[in-house]
């Protein structure tokens, strides 16, 4: 599964999608999708509300403290399967 | 009768009519021309549509058809656009969409944020130049 490491360029929530832009160490940056109703994920659950808002927490902290975040994401998709914090 | 694809669409639009950003992404293109002066990927079309706005950077589509990747650029500058069938060193925007998202997508029957917020595409680079390109090109959904 496809990587991406950066720091947080921007985070946006709204209740139909969440997206982050990461730019790397180049200076590129990719935008992805956190979750996009209704077809990202496809079955929305409590525990995915709940990882979704994990997920942002982490994105939070690593935006707040200038630490890069390493995401895995689909092959030619942008939608995020992982977050990790890489401090 | 409303079909899936158009409550969809619809969805789509109302959730994100009110966002200034996403917005423009959630109407529909135009179908572009796909003849010989279109291109077989239409992005002629796209260009002579862009050019009009007068935008400033290098946006490159890469349509992934198969084991195959066809690379096209869109190089904007003040005097208009011109298109090359080659990758560029250091685009400004890049997006890699699939061929059958493409011909959707360029073909009015899914919006671009359809595709992307269905997982089938990838934007790189600034996301606000695509916007520019987005909002400077015809839809029959209107402004």
């Amino acid at each position: 599964m496809p990587l991406f490491t950066g720091r947080v360029d921007c985070v946006s929530v709204s209740e139909g999608a969440g997206f982050t832009t990461l730019e790397d160490a180049n200076g590129d940056k990719e935008t992805f999708i956190l979750w996009f109703s209704p077809t990202i994920p496809a079955t929305l659950t409590a525990f995915t509300r709940v990882l979704h808002s994990m997920w942002l927490a982490l994105l939070r902290d690593a935006a707040a403290n200038g630490w890069p975040v390493t995401i895995s994401h689909g092959t030619n998709s942008a939608e995020v399967t992982n977050v990790r914090i890489d401090n | 009768m409303v079909t899936e694809g158009e409550k969809h669409r619809s969805s789509v639009r109302d959730a994100f009519a009110k966002d200034v950003m996403l917005e423009p992404f959630t109407r529909r293109l135009e179908p572009l021309d796909r003849n010989n002066s279109g291109g077989p990927d239409g992005v002629e079309q796209l260009a002579s549509h862009v050019s009009a706005a007068r935008l400033t950077g290098v946006m490159q589509i890469t349509i992934i058809d198969g084991d195959e990747d066809r690379h096209h650029c869109l190089v904007m500058s003040s005097s208009g656009c011109e298109v090359l069938h080659d990758r560029a060193d250091q685009p400004n925007l890049e997006v890699i969409v699939p061929a059958d998202a493409w011909q959707q997508m360029t073909s009015g029957v899914v919006s671009p944020l359809e595709v992307f917020g269905s997982g089938r595409m990838r934007v790189r680079g600034d996301v606000h130049l695509a916007r520019s390109i987005v909002s400077a090109l015809p839809s029959p959904d209107g402004e």
